[in-house]
């Protein structure tokens, strides 16, 4: 039997290879070649991808054109706010940096591998991804929320300054280290 | 006030798209916790404090607030019932991240945290509408996050017309966890 791809990421070292086997052949894998579109900004989303093998990289959209935000490395996932969220749209697009393979994790296969622990152990893996991400949001809007405040507040008290107050974006450049 | 659970399961697993098929599943759950009747105005958790449990709105509504950075406390939502709180810190074991006030008179049900864990481990069907409750629930709040965010930076971006848009590209590429968070 061919070793599952998923037996050497770390949420899943625990679960025999077997019941790893079957997650891998209930959830389709999706292969992509290096410099490939995985997912683009805009398109409707249905399915998270569990990141197998590779790397990728995720960009967003603005005014200047696309940015990079950062890499995906195998055993993390990428797009897990498509689950549940039937009218969604991604918010980044996400190419493949090298040859890359996923898993794809959507609600048929969340249906299908019920009872076993290697789709337990994936959910808790998102879930734990999930909360990262979460306290990380709202540590940026607990930011932004201030700044926005300390900006308009700055206009209230001096609507015609002799020196400019640096805009919010300035200071939402500041906040977020405004570097590439 | 007595509570029909199977009607309140029901529509838990609907608001967040779950399978209604586990409805009896999760009315024995909700049943098994025990019940805390709130009046208005009490405080269900505090921001910082361990998280010690789970709560499943029955009846009534609570609002959610946040600290802000000069330690002003900041209405984020009002939750009505059916609806599920309290989950963040059982998942990552991290301190309560927001403050839990009854926004009028209310039931909630409690899952203690040592049987949260259990549940989350079991791969019966008990333990897998849990987790799936929790994957809806938090991909939603993420969703709303980085709404919020895109918000703020649309907003900037109207007050701030004549900034370089390199300014902005730097800020929205910089925002931790946005572009790999999306769905």
């Amino acid at each position: 039997m061919t070793k599952p791809a998923t037996q050497d990421l770390r949420p899943f070292r625990i679960i025999p290879a077997a019941e790893l086997a079957e997650l891998e052949r209930l959830g389709h894998k999706l292969h992509f070649g290096g410099g490939q579109h995985v997912f683009r900004e805009g398109e409707p989303a249905d399915h998270a991808l569990l990141l197998l093998d590779g790397r990728l990289s995720v960009a967003v959209r603005t005014a200047a054109g696309p940015r990079s935000v950062g890499d995906v490395w195998p055993g993390e996932v990428v797009g897990e706010t498509a689950l549940f969220n039937p009218r969604s749209t991604r918010n980044a697009t996400v190419t493949a940096v090298v040859a890359s393979t996923c898993l794809v994790v959507d609600e048929p296969l969340l249906g299908a591998a019920r009872g076993s622990r290697a789709l337990a152990a994936a959910q808790n893996h998102l879930l734990s991804t999930m909360a990262k991400r979460i306290r990380s949001t709202n540590l940026s809007i607990r930011r932004a929320w201030q700044e926005e405040r300390a900006a308009k507040a700055a206009r209230d008290r001096s609507p015609e300054p002799e020196q400019p107050h640096p805009s919010l974006l300035q200071r939402l450049v500041s906040i977020f280290g405004g570097g590439s | 006030m007595s509570v029909d659970y199977r009607a309140t399961a029901l529509q838990l697993l609907e608001t967040h798209g779950v399978d209604s098929a586990l409805e009896q599943v999760l009315a024995q759950i909700l049943e098994s916790c025990f019940v805390h009747r709130l009046a208005p105005g009490e405080i269900l958790c505090r921001e910082g404090a361990p998280a010690e449990d789970l709560y499943f709105i029955l009846q009534g509504s609570i609002t959610v607030r946040m600290r802000d950075f000069l330690g002003l406390e900041q209405p984020m939502a009002t939750l009505q019932a059916p609806s599920m709180l309290g989950h963040m810190g059982l998942v990552d074991q991290a301190p309560r991240s927001a403050t839990c006030v009854a926004a009028s008179r209310g039931q909630v049900a409690v899952l203690p945290s040592q049987r949260f864990q259990l549940l989350a481990r079991e791969l019966g069907p008990p333990g897998d509408v849990l987790r799936r409750l929790l994957l809806s629930a938090m991909s939603k709040q993420l969703s709303m996050g980085n709404a919020e965010l895109k918000s703020i930076i649309a907003r900037a971006q109207g007050e701030d017309s004549e900034v370089d848009q390199a300014e902005l590209s730097a800020v929205t590429g910089t925002i931790k966890g946005w572009g790999s968070t999306e769905g």
